[in-house]
C-alpha cells in the first residue's frame, strides 16, 4: 500500500460501516500507517442528515449517531471551502446531465483535486468522467479489490 | 503510543500517527511527573508536546477502536433504514 494519504469516498465509508471484510483490512494497514481516515465533510453530512431525519421520524438511532460522531471524530475531515467549490464548478461544468445531478460525489472529487491526493472509491463509473475534466488532479483508488 | 500532529496545513494533508518508544528511565519520570499533575501518562505527554511546541497533539485511537465505531453506526440496522443513512447528496434531493 501506498504511504501517501487518500481521501475515502461515501461509499467506500458506507462499506467500511457495512464490515466489508476487504475495505476494512485496507482501512486497518492505513490506519496503522496513518493513524486517521481522510473523509469529507460532505460524507459527514450525507451520514448526519440520514440519522437526523431517521431520528425525526421516531427511529431509536440516537446510539447509532452518537457511534457516527466519535467515529468521525477520530477522522480528518476536509471541508468544502472556496478552493473546493471553484473545483467542483469547475467539473460540474464538464459533465453530462446524469453526472452534473451527483453534487456530493462532485463536492468529494474536487477536494480530493484541490488536497492533490487519491479518491478510494468503487465507484468508477461517476467518478471516471470527473478524472478527464482539464486541470483536476483526481486519481482513483480501489480498497475493494 | 500512537501521536498525531494536526496543524491546519497537516489536516489537509493527513495525519501523521508514529509510535514513541521511552526508555524505562524516562517513562518513569513522566509517569511520576504526570501522576504529580493529577494526568495520565499519555495526557502528560500531550501536555508536554502541546506546551513546548504550540500545536495541536492528539492521541489517535488504535485501528480497531476507529473500525468499531464505524461498524457500530449501522449495526442490527434494516436494509431501508441502513439505505436511508448512506443516501448520496445528488441535485433534486428532497429527502
Amino acid at each position: 500500500m501506498s504511504s501517501a494519504p487518500v481521501l475515502l469516498d461515501s461509499d467506500t465509508l458506507s462499506d467500511l460501516s457495512r464490515g466489508h471484510p476487504v475495505v476494512t483490512a485496507r482501512a486497518t494497514e492505513y490506519l496503522e500507517r496513518h493513524g486517521r481516515l481522510t473523509v469529507s465533510a460532505v460524507s459527514i453530512f450525507e451520514r448526519l442528515r440520514g440519522y437526523r431525519a431517521a431520528l425525526r421520524l421516531g427511529k431509536p438511532l440516537h446510539e447509532h449517531l452518537r457511534q457516527f460522531e466519535l467515529f468521525a471524530a477520530t477522522c480528518v475531515v476536509l471541508p468544502v471551502d472556496a478552493r473546493v467549490a471553484d473545483e467542483a464548478a469547475t467539473i460540474w461544468a464538464h459533465l453530462g446531465r446524469r453526472g452534473r445531478r451527483l453534487v456530493g460525489d462532485i463536492l468529494i472529487a474536487a477536494t480530493a483535486s484541490v488536497q492533490g491526493i487519491p479518491l478510494v472509491t468503487r465507484n468508477r463509473r461517476d467518478f471516471e468522467p470527473m478524472t478527464r475534466v482539464g486541470g483536476v488532479k483526481l486519481g482513483l483508488v480501489d480498497w475493494h479489490r | 503510543m500512537n501521536l498525531v500532529m494536526l496543524t491546519a496545513r497537516r489536516r489537509a494533508e493527513g495525519a501523521i500517527a508514529r509510535t514513541i518508544r521511552f526508555p524505562r528511565r524516562l517513562r518513569e519520570r513522566i509517569a511520576a511527573d504526570a501522576e504529580r499533575c493529577g494526568r495520565s501518562f499519555e495526557a502528560h505527554v500531550i501536555a508536554v508536546l502541546r506546551r513546548h511546541y504550540g500545536e495541536d497533539v492528539d492521541i489517535a485511537p488504535a485501528p480497531s477502536v476507529i473500525i468499531a465505531r464505524a461498524r457500530a453506526s449501522l449495526s442490527g440496522l434494516g436494509r431501508a433504514e441502513r439505505r436511508m443513512l448512506t443516501r448520496h447528496l445528488v441535485e433534486g434531493d428532497g429527502g
